[in-house]
């Protein structure tokens, strides 16, 4: 299935590029965070994932939020809130 | 003594008298400096229930002790005053380069009360006082008055510390403005200012003020600089790079920004309009260069020039992340150059950019629902997101050149009065317009905006907008448990105020770090125990002066809307309802405080210490 993603917290995630993801049905947030990566050729290191807030078709999500066909994800700076 | 300048100076502009007073040990190591310093002064010596534009209404502008001695990010002065409007305490600090100037010019404050017949400016020039005639200026804007100023001294270098057309209209929204484009913008301090036919405090001088640990105030320093290369490096970066709009695309998709005046959600919004107004965007097409305020190794602000189009503008702050949402996502407005040029009248004219711009929004709101007519509106078809119009309404409330221009320039509850409608789509806390983080996302923020002493302020202390706002949705709307958390972050934050440190130091200094300043510059040795009661003097001296006016809890109100009464219908923030009582509540309970009323019991007083007057008006001798 497709999912639209958009980078906001572009600092903390260099290299990976806003745009249509196809990812299996049931995946996670992070699933779809771990397929930009290595569709991207990017590997964020692992504690960077709980710098991010996640907004997932207009709602906040956690990163094991599972994903719907045609979602649109938005990964967010959560390392401003501390 | 060390860390201050020692000395006071009160002006009477009636009779254009002077009188220089010493800064005592106990006022100091007390109250420490900025707002509690003045709440304490004015408390002493202006009548309760005054008037805000009365002659015996006073005004005062303060530094702190980390003004000008060498801590970083320590260069914020305060201007306080009654605010005409909300009726109670008013502070608000500002940054660039002025408090410094203030205190070398040998003042840690100077409080004024009278009103001059004629405009004037006051210069201090090494401790010495003149006043100056300043009827050639009244009119003027902030940077023609700048400018005046600078050829009239010979000096472009002196502090300056004004007012423009704004105040001069007595305006509830107007700002005292700083280095061109720095505001101490919030609760009508310009307004007192233009009261009283204050044009401007003007400031040089080179007086050093001996520090009790020079040594001590380097290695803080240093120690400050290892934490923003370490565990803060990635945030440093962001502000150092961007400034606070670096948060409003995070913002308007995360809905802390508001959104069509507070009634809308972040699909209202196209996706440009979240991304071309955030300084990421924005620095691509006009930034010139970077500033930074005096010892700020941040650096969070810019100089933007726009080069085309029907705005253009040579040099023009960038526009704050405040500023931006007011002007952006409260309007529906995805244009970058009006953006930038309404901030920039905002900063000639001195106005506060979060109450004008939200005080558009409110007329927006009322034409496009049908309150307004086009006539009315003096011929501005102020339609949702419309660029032109909306830099038409600013001109005319800038320049007062309409009859609704000339009524929006009081800002939204005294245009809602004056016109007798609208009052549902008024969104403020005692009158004072909400800034740009939404306590239904952060929800700690409705007891802040609600029953800090200054309502309706992201600058005061408790659980504030960013990792609260983050919090999983299951404990930040339990509403439970946060008294702790509020009451440590107020106390925090008072010291930061007072001392005169930005609230960027929040992430910018270490942890503690702020005590230990004070102790390197003053004589004060304040112990951890120390710093709890100073927090909580500070922060209750702020509130002893609203006491005195007779205000108690009840009179502290918040808009319906901010707090989800009714909750929106779309949108991360959808059905959600603030128990802003239940968070009040809370935080009275861990203070100590009582719930009906909001006053501190006399054991309180007594533990906090050097409230003894306080506590003679509460309770008798």
């Amino acid at each position: 299935m497709k999912i639209w993603v958009k980078f906001v917290a572009k600092d903390l995630t260099e290299g990976l590029t806003n745009g249509d993801y196809e990812v299996a049905e049931g995946a996670t947030v992070l699933d779809v965070i771990r397929t930009c990566e290595n569709v991207c050729g990017v590997t964020l290191p692992p504690d960077r994932y709980k710098d991010f807030q996640y907004i997932l078709n207009d709602k906040a999500a956690q990163g094991y939020t599972p994903v719907p066909d045609g979602a649109r994800l938005y990964v967010l700076h959560a390392v401003l809130g501390g | 003594m060390n860390g201050y300048a020692g000395k006071m100076l009160f002006v009477n502009l009636t009779d254009k008298t002077c009188e220089v007073r010493e800064l005592t040990e106990d006022l100091a190591k007390n109250f420490v400096g900025g707002p509690s310093l003045g709440a304490k002064i004015l408390y002493d010596e202006m009548p309760a229930n005054t008037d805000a534009f009365a002659p015996e209404s006073m005004l005062g502008i303060i530094g702190g002790p980390t003004n000008g001695t060498g801590p970083l990010m320590g260069g914020r002065y305060t201007v306080v005053s009654k605010s005409p409007v909300t009726g109670g305490w008013n502070d608000a600090n500002s940054g660039g380069n002025f408090g410094p100037k203030l205190r070398k010019s040998g003042f840690d404050a100077v409080f004024f009360k009278g009103i001059s017949e004629t405009p004037v400016y006051l210069f201090i020039d090494n401790g010495e006082v003149s006043f100056r005639d300043a009827t050639h200026l009244w009119g003027k804007t902030t940077i023609e008055t700048e400018n005046a100023i600078y050829v009239e001294l010979g000096d472009p270098k002196v502090g300056i510390a004004l007012i423009g057309p704004a105040g001069e209209r007595l305006s509830n929204m107007a700002a005292i403005m700083n280095d061109t484009h720095r505001a101490a913008g919030r609760g009508g301090a310009g307004a007192v200012m233009g009261s009283k036919r204050l044009k401007a405090l003007v400031c040089r001088g080179d007086l050093k003020i001996e520090v009790r640990g020079k040594d001590e105030v380097v290695a803080l320093n240093k120690e400050t600089m290892e934490w923003e290369k370490g565990p803060v490096a990635e945030v440093v970066k962001v502000f150092s790079a961007w400034g606070t709009g670096s948060l409003y695309e995070d913002s308007t998709i995360s809905a802390d920004a508001g959104i069509k005046n507070w009634g809308g959600a972040p699909g209202d919004l196209t996706e440009k309009a979240k991304e071309i107004l955030s300084s990421q965007a924005m620095d691509k097409m006009y930034k010139k260069k970077k500033f930074a305020c005096n010892a700020c190794p941040v650096g969070c602000g810019a100089i933007y020039e726009i080069k085309d189009g029907p705005w253009k503008l040579e040099d023009t702050g960038r526009p704050e992340y405040e500023t931006s949402g007011n002007f952006g996502s409260m309007l529906l407005n995805d244009d970058p150059e009006s953006v930038n040029y309404c901030n920039f009248l905002c900063n000639e004219y001195g106005f506060d950019t979060i109450s004008f711009g939200a005080t558009v929004a409110w007329a927006m709101e009322c034409y496009n629902t049908g309150l307004f007519t086009l006539e009315e509106m003096g011929g501005i078809d102020l339609k949702w997101g419309d660029r032109d119009a909306i830099v038409a309404m600013s001109e005319a409330i800038c320049r007062a050149s309409t009859e609704m221009g000339k009524i929006l320039g009081g800002a939204s509850r005294a245009a809602a009065r004056h016109y007798n409608r609208g009052f549902d789509f008024l969104v403020d806390a005692s009158g004072i317009e909400i800034p740009q983080h939404d306590s239904r996302r952060s929800p700690g923020l409705a007891r802040t905006y609600q029953y800090d002493p200054t309502p309706g302020r992201h600058v005061k202390g408790g659980l504030g907008f960013l990792a609260h706002g983050n919090e999983p949705p299951e404990q930040k709307y339990s509403f439970k448990d946060t008294g702790k958390r509020d009451v440590d972050a107020v106390i925090d934050l008072e010291i930061t105020n007072c001392a005169g440190f930005c609230q960027l130091s929040d992430f910018g200094l270490p942890p503690g770090i702020k005590v230990r300043y004070l102790n390197a510059l003053t004589d004060f040795d304040y112990s951890d125990e120390d710093a709890v009661n100073l927090g909580l003097r500070l922060f209750t001296m702020r509130h002893a002066f609203n006491l005195r006016e007779g205000m108690r809890r009840r009179d502290f109100k918040i808009s319906d809307r901010i707090v989800g009464k009714p909750p929106l219908k779309a949108g991360p923030l959808e059905n959600v309802t603030i128990d802003h009582e239940q968070l009040g509540d809370n935080f009275y309970s861990e203070i100590g405080w009582d719930l009906q009323t909001a006053l501190p019991p006399r054991e309180f007083l007594e533990k906090v210490g050097g409230l003894d007057f306080v506590i003679d008006d509460l309770y008798g001798a």
